[in-house]
């Protein structure tokens, strides 16, 4: 297990250079450039704009481009913002605290309430209460989150107002209210929104995902077995059926881990959240180029330990998994 | 097993806590100041690069930059005349501020200015911010304008600053209304793109930044030690980075905030959902929307102006279409009012022309002018050449409208037009390109800029100097070529009258000489038609009724005049 760990994390190096010089390209090759809205600006002359882009190194080849971005990525460097003029990790490390904690706990609510509808409705199959919450699954899969946080919006802080105060239920977005930073409760009232907007889709998926897997392994001969001993069904349920059942699920919540990190962009901006998928937006839009790559590049890395994590955590998991 | 996973959530719940707790918290301290007036909320759809208005690529930083870093020696207020600011008295050539020959200029500063940490504002302080401007390494990109023009600086005492320039400068009062560097609280001139102020400006301005919360919103307090005893009246402004439109809106609606910058509804939807609380204001701005020719035959690899355009060469199609759109319905109808007239470049500022349409909307006449330019009806309502000037018989009158993309009173724009051209058959094709291609360089292959394009759709604009803009766009000497790739005479229009009156108001001092000259370069925009002007753009902001002392001001921004502001 620790060599096939050792070699899994060799074998990112190549991965990551791979994937760095398509980036590179890919983001290089949109059209476009840093300086596109100081082309339009009427203050701003050709010239001046020429002479910026030599500063910048932009009109040099691009492989010599790369290779500058390369080596100060090896030294720890990611760059400075081309817009802002700020160091790229500086401004990175405002935001990931700000997507873990809207991501993270949009995961952990999903993961609380999936869960135990996953396992309710594949014990109870094609019950009323199974019914129920493959109808409101099925809405919450096909719901659009822009047009759900949108519509929270407008009953929550635009229709609905607390009869004793007045004020809005929830507010529409930032993560605190002025003078109240740091503050849990004020954070967590801020956060209801995003999160019931952002957990809506994942509920839906993961429920569905773990019912099918518990209605698979129910079937199987070793649960009847189990039955015909005896035991009893809470056993069959918990002991036998869940933790094969939830085995896929680890694989699937893995999978989404980098989004911890990549945020969510939609429910952003609607929010107004400061994280991570606004600041690729931004950079994206303006051709931040140091900026997006250094996002990328995170969240590309991220996406194979991620993936690593997975693989492992199912050998942990799982004892008839061995890898050699 | 349940051990495992519950291993598993607690280790995610250790590091979102550990990670979650310690963001961006800085407390800002809400004080309470004595002159108790409140704090005021802008809503802003993006957040700005910098304070420094003089680094800035969009017009995004000067709505937060006038509150605080931009009060300068001067500044135009809403009636487009310079007033003074921070001296005592604009230089003219009557109180002797302005020498005869126009080469000298004293300024002199009011008494006891001091910068918001206390430290006296003097004439160093001015002499510093012309070092600054007049470097070529400060990565300045805009606000540089004439001081390289300025050979020497004079400080005989700490509040006068006597200037020679080389040769006589018309924008002498407009590069002084821009903001001031304290020298003690910035850094050395070459270096001002990384200056630590451009983030936190020491400033003379109304209000002093108390926190930046990148991606949520900045706030800022009063400056104690503001120029103007008594104010400002608030205690302090904070901008909402409030991307979602419909967010913005909401806010205004539970008077959240007071200033909404651009709101995306037309006034009649947004003053009918905010009765009561807000409404919008328009007034006009700088943005004057026109479709573009191209004269020259495009993909023909030849981006200069040998060939004529097979199709537009002819002027009678060019004024077949301008006759053929109907300027009234589209302002008024299909963009319910939220933009004025305009009809040649100059539709604004101290050199405005009010001229009238040569070609107004008139479609009998468009028909007309199409049958005798050789353009008949086809089967299919689009007219083929029968005996065109530059087109070979069979020819469509096909034509693309190329525009960019995502944004709405553009796309609704090219429909209209379409729809216009059709009933006069003219086929028009709409071909979007993202906005970094339209306004692409000429290496980029742009197709404005290599000469490939039939019609071009987008708005420009120009600020109170309008020389350089204009020359660049009309004089024949700038048609984009490969040894003159930032040319911006995209039109390929050669004009030997506009030449001429392009090069006198750049040479001329007098203000109606240069006015005649401009005017002179509108009416040939609208005799010869290299492109034609729909509307000027009007800038727009939602402001709560609760608030008085608001100015809008074409030439400043959401912020300007911010310390007249006071609640009700």
């Amino acid at each position: 297990m620790t060599t096939y760990a050792i070699r899994r994390v060799l074998q990112t190096i190549p991965i990551l250079f791979i994937i760095s010089v398509l980036l590179f390209i890919m983001v290089r090759s949109a059209p476009g450039g840093p300086l596109t809205a100081a082309r339009r600006n009427p203050n701003i002359s050709k010239e001046q704009i020429e002479a910026i882009e030599e500063k910048l190194g932009l009109n040099d080849p691009l492989p010599v481009q790369y290779g500058r971005w390369l080596g100060d990525m090896f030294k720890g460097d990611m760059g400075e913002s081309i817009k802002f003029r700020r160091p790229v990790s500086e401004m990175i490390n405002e935001r990931i605290p700000n997507t873990l904690l809207l991501v993270g706990v949009s995961f952990l609510v999903t993961l609380l309430i999936a869960i135990p509808i996953g396992i309710w409705s594949a014990r109870k199959p094609y019950s009323l209460f199974d019914y129920a919450v493959t109808t409101v699954t099925f809405i919450g899969q096909s719901i659009p989150v822009y047009w759900l946080g949108l519509g929270l919006i407008v009953i929550f802080y635009v229709t609905l107002k607390n009869p004793i105060s007045g004020e809005p239920f929830f507010p529409v977005g930032g993560m605190n209210t002025r003078g109240k930073e740091g503050e849990l409760l004020d954070t967590l009232w801020h956060l209801a929104l995003p999160v019931t907007a952002l957990s809506m889709g994942w509920v839906a998926w993961y429920s569905r995902f773990l019912r099918s897997s518990m209605l698979d392994i129910l079937h199987e001969d070793y649960i009847r077995t189990a039955r015909a001993k005896g035991m009893k069904e809470q056993l069959v349920h918990y002991k036998h059926a869940l933790r094969n059942a939830i085995l896929p699920l680890v694989t699937l919540i893995a999978l989404d881990l980098p989004s911890l990190f990549a945020g969510a962009l939609f429910v952003e901006t609607i929010f107004s959240w400061p994280g991570m998928g606004r600041l690729f937006w931004d950079a994206a839009k303006g051709r931040d180029y140091p900026v997006l790559l250094g996002v990328v590049m995170i969240t590309a890395t991220l996406i194979i330990v991620c993936n690593i994590l997975a693989d492992l955590a199912y050998g942990w998991l799982d004892p008839r998994v061995k890898y050699e | 097993m349940k051990i495992k996973l519950l291993t598993l959530f607690v280790i995610l719940g250790l590091v979102l806590s550990a990670c979650g707790g310690g963001g961006n918290a800085e407390a800002t301290e809400s004080a309470v100041s004595e002159v108790g007036g409140g704090t005021v909320t802008l809503i802003l759809p993006e957040e700005p690069t910098t304070l420094n208005f003089f680094l800035a690529d969009a017009a995004i930083v000067r709505q937060v930059a006038d509150a605080t870093s931009m009060t300068g020696l001067a500044t135009i207020d809403e009636n487009g005349d310079f007033v003074a600011v921070l001296a005592q008295e604009l230089p003219t050539l009557e109180n002797g501020g302005l020498s005869d020959d126009y080469l000298t200029v004293t300024w002199k500063l009011r008494e006891g200015l001091k910068w918001s940490d206390g430290e006296p504002l003097t004439s160093d302080d001015v002499r510093f911010t012309i070092e600054v401007l007049s470097n070529p390494d400060s990565g300045a990109l805009v606000g540089t304008s004439g001081f390289d023009l300025i050979t020497s600086v004079e400080t005989p005492d700490d509040l006068t600053t006597v200037l020679t320039y080389s040769e006589p400068y018309p924008g002498y009062l407009d590069q002084f209304s821009y903001g001031l560097f304290p020298r003690h609280a910035t850094g050395e001139p070459a270096d001002m793109a990384n200056w630590e102020w451009n983030r936190n400006p020491v400033t003379a301005g109304p209000f002093i930044l108390s926190n930046w919360a990148s991606g949520e919103s900045i706030s800022f307090t009063r400056n104690p030690n503001y120029y103007e005893a008594g104010k400002p009246y608030l205690d302090g402004l904070v901008f909402a980075i409030v991307p979602e439109p419909a967010a913005q809106s909401a806010m205004m609606l539970n008077s959240e905030a007071q200033v909404h910058l651009w709101p995306g509804e037309f006034k009649a939807d947004y003053d009918e959902f905010l009765k009561g609380k807000a409404q919008q204001y328009l007034i006009p701005g700088i943005w004057n929307m026109a479709i573009d020719f191209n004269l020259s035959a495009p993909f023909d690899g030849d981006p200069t102006a040998a060939t004529p355009h097979p199709i537009l060469g002819d002027i009678r199609v060019r004024q077949a279409i301008a006759s053929a759109i109907d300027y009234q319905t589209l302002q008024q109808d299909v963009l319910q009012g939220s933009v004025g007239d305009s009809t040649n470049p100059f539709a604004y500022g101290w050199y405005k022309c009010d001229l009238p349409r040569k070609f107004g909307y008139d479609v009998e006449k468009a028909n007309q002018l199409l049958d005798e330019a050789g353009w008949v009806m086809g089967d299919d309502g689009i007219r083929v050449a029968k005996g065109a000037m530059y087109a070979d018989d069979g020819t469509r009158l096909s034509l693309e409208l190329q525009g960019y993309t995502a944004f709405d009173p553009l796309q609704l724009t090219e429909e209209f037009i379409v729809e216009n051209l059709k009933a006069i058959g003219v086929e028009a094709r709409i071909q979007n390109y993202d906005f970094s291609i339209i306004f692409g360089s000429y290496e980029d292959n742009s197709p404005r800029a290599v000469g490939d394009y039939d019609m071009l759709i987008f708005d420009r604009g120009f600020t109170t100097e309008p020389q350089g803009y204009n020359f660049d766009a009309y004089h024949s000497s700038r048609i984009p070529t490969e040894s003159n790739p930032t040319g911006g005479n995209y039109f390929r229009w050669v004009n030997p009258q506009v030449d001429a009156a392009l090069e006198l108001a750049g040479s001329s001092f007098d203000t109606q000489t240069r006015i005649d000259a401009y005017c002179e370069v509108g009416q040939a925009v609208i005799d010869d038609l290299p492109q034609i002007y729909l509307y000027l753009f009007q800038d727009n902001y939602g402001i709560a009724d609760s608030l008085t002392g608001y100015t809008l001001n074409t030439w400043g921004s959401m912020s300007w005049g911010a310390q007249n502001w006071q609640f009700k």
